[in-house]
């Protein structure tokens, strides 16, 4: 970091340069810790007409907040804390914020390998995006054939992806290279409303609305060898990305939390600049039903992927006519992108257990950590990076510098810079399936506006993003994969 | 809603941004029971058949803003009842009383357009203004 006091405002709050792609908020008013913004000067341009940096501001006002108040250089503006935010809290003196994990728990995305080439689909591709569109259920308040009884949703609550596994849905190899094996230890059904199981009942295995998606893509450029090669990646393969969370069971989950904490927010004598940020001390009785919580739904959410990967792997096979062998379907990796997990970080040289709010951000852990699954433990944990329908995603490999600087964390997307209704009235006229399928892109969505609301031009430029996250080292390009057909809820 | 609609969408980068206004509070809480309806499933959809009776409080009218909008979407969300119209029967600083009208949820004609998945404190007010009220409310879609 040069250090140079070269300034820059953004909204209200003035940014001081760092270096190139650091960026800091100084503390003032009430801001227990500074924040600090992951962004190239083009980024921040468009970052300019947001929200968001207030946002970085205002987390820094919680209790317990170690060090900074972070974004991701896909940070755009959310609800109390940005898109883009991690924020990490002493577990004694902190608290958790429901709003800090956001509605949609442990909403992430799984990367599916197959030994399939590109041009071994080229022709079936249409056909097999069909498929894909007809037999998996997404869209608005989709549900699945799958009507859970009660004691059977509780086991997905506690069990996760491993609930999947035992009810036939994919293998176990599949659970070794999912965060957390699938599973967040520690969930407990009790702590979930009666209002939230019933949103979960019959939601359990679709897409859900909005960004998510599921996506065809292949391998375009591999930028780190070493690191494809542990992960399995080589040139012209084709792989699934799935990006689809907890649904109506872990939005209500954070709606419910979120209530009570609003209603008790005087007991903490705060003055919160948003009551979206309400939180509660991490080691009161709320608090720890809220992680128990919290939990149930990251476990649905995996068990979810996990089915969504289990059916695409049987459409590619009907609709190829090839056995599992032959196609070698495996989960490359699942990761989380909005949660808060109890981690360990040395913080001034001292190794603290920390509450780390991870909101529209990735872990990114380095080679060598004990929660880097062993077929990649050398190389760093897998770090995924989808971006608009028409592009694509990066993988890309976690970091020492990402563990020492960032609480292990990178960004989990481009990041929009339309509002969903400017993205509508941007693409009046226009057809996107026709665009896209001029960049190559077969799209399908159920939604009618959808494809207008994730138009290519609504997000940021993936490139800018994730080489900013390269350039800052908390994570390093391993490869760049280009979509093919998307699937959008 | 059919004319005039009382409210409007306010441009917000991740989700939605909605305004609804209205010569008195209640009015402002009845219409904006009724454009939450709107956005997911229409209006128009919906029958005025039967009524419902709903009580809601709050720590304060920002709070009552919120938990009201919570239990209209829960209604929708939970496919239990689809609102048409609303009438504040009793409006206080951090309670009200409505009746709601509207009929049963009807999965076959009550299509949702657009899934709201929560609503949010952030921004979330309810104000007098020059010629009227006021109420703002960011959703998360």
């Amino acid at each position: 970091m040069d250090g140079k006091a070269r300034s820059s405002v953004m909204s209200d709050i003035k940014l001081r340069k760092l270096d190139d792609y650091r960026w800091e908020i100084p503390r003032g008013g009430a801001m227990r810790v500074p924040g600090r913004i992951y962004a190239s000067e083009q980024l921040l341009k468009s970052m300019g007409a947001d929200e968001a940096p207030r946002q970085v501001a205002n987390v820094a006002h919680l209790p317990g907040i170690i060090r900074y108040s972070l974004a991701m250089p896909d940070m755009h503006w959310g609800y109390g804390f940005p898109i883009g935010g991690v924020a990490a809290f002493d577990m004694e003196e902190g608290i958790v914020s429901p709003g800090g994990v956001g509605y949609d728990i442990n909403c992430g995305c799984r990367l599916v390998k197959t030994r399939l080439h590109r041009q071994e689909i080229e022709k079936p591709l249409s056909e097999l995006m069909t498929a894909l569109f007809h037999n998996i259920p997404s869209g608005v308040g989709s549900r699945g054939d799958l009507k859970l009884t009660l004691p059977e949703e509780k086991k997905v609550l506690t069990d996760g992806a491993r609930w999947a596994v035992s009810r036939g849905f994919g293998s176990a190899a599949d659970i070794e290279t999912t965060e957390d094996g699938g599973c967040i230890l520690g969930a407990d059904p009790d702590a979930v409303s009666s209002r939230a199981m019933e949103r979960g009942r019959d939601q359990l295995g679709t897409l859900g609305s909005g960004n998510h998606f599921l996506e065809i893509e292949a391998v375009e450029e591999i930028y780190d060898s070493a690191a494809a090669a542990a992960f399995g990646l080589e040139i012209g393969q084709i792989a699934i990305m799935i990006h689809s969370g907890s649904r109506g069971l872990g939005y209500q989950i954070c709606d419910d939390y979120l209530a009570q904490m609003v209603k008790h927010l005087d007991e903490l004598e705060l003055d919160l600049p948003d009551r979206q940020l309400a939180c509660t001390p991490l080691r009161s009785n709320r608090g720890q039903q809220y992680l128990a919580a919290m939990a149930c739904a990251a476990n649905y959410a995996w068990a979810n992927r996990q089915m969504l990967m289990h059916w695409a792997a049987q459409i590619f096979e009907k609709t190829l006519g090839m056995g599992p062998r032959d196609l070698g379907i495996t989960l490359l990796y699942d990761v989380c992108h909005n949660i808060a997990k109890i981690e360990k970080f040395l913080v001034e040289g001292k190794e603290r257990q920390l509450c780390v709010h991870r909101k529209g951000a990735t872990r990114a852990y380095p080679p060598g950590h004990p929660d880097v699954p062993p077929p990649y433990r050398k190389v760093g944990q897998p770090v995924l990076i989808p971006g608009d329908m028409g592009t694509g995603s990066y993988v890309l490999v976690g970091t020492r510098q990402a563990y020492e600087e960032t609480f292990g964390s990178a960004c989990h997307g481009a990041g929009r810079v339309m509002s969903r209704s400017q993205a509508t009235k941007a693409s009046r006229g226009r057809s996107i399936t026709k665009e896209m399928a001029e960049r190559g892109v077969l799209v399908m969505a159920s939604g009618k506006g959808t494809l207008r609301e994730e138009m290519p031009q609504a997000y940021k430029n993936l490139d800018q993003v994730v080489e900013v996250v390269h350039q800052a080292g908390l994570a390093r390009k391993v490869a760049r994969l280009r979509a093919l057909g998307c699937i959008k809820g | 809603m059919t004319g005039n609609k009382p409210y409007v969408i306010l441009n917000h980068t991740a989700d939605l941004g909605l305004l609804v206004t209205g010569r008195t509070i209640e009015d402002v809480f009845a219409n904006a029971a009724a454009a939450l309806t709107d956005l997911m499933i229409g209006t128009n959809a919906v029958k005025q058949i039967t009524r419902r009776g709903l009580d809601v409080d709050g720590i304060d009218r920002d709070d009552l803003w919120v938990n009201f909008l919570r239990e209209i979407l829960s209604l929708l969300t939970s496919k239990t009842y689809a609102v048409k119209s609303c009438q504040i029967l009793r409006m206080e600083a951090n309670q009200l009383t409505a009746e709601l009208r509207g009929e049963p949820y009807d999965v076959v004609r009550h299509v949702v357009k657009t899934e709201i998945k929560a609503i949010t404190y952030h921004q979330a007010v309810v104000r007098r203004t020059r010629d009227g009220w006021e109420g703002k409310v960011i959703c998360d879609v």
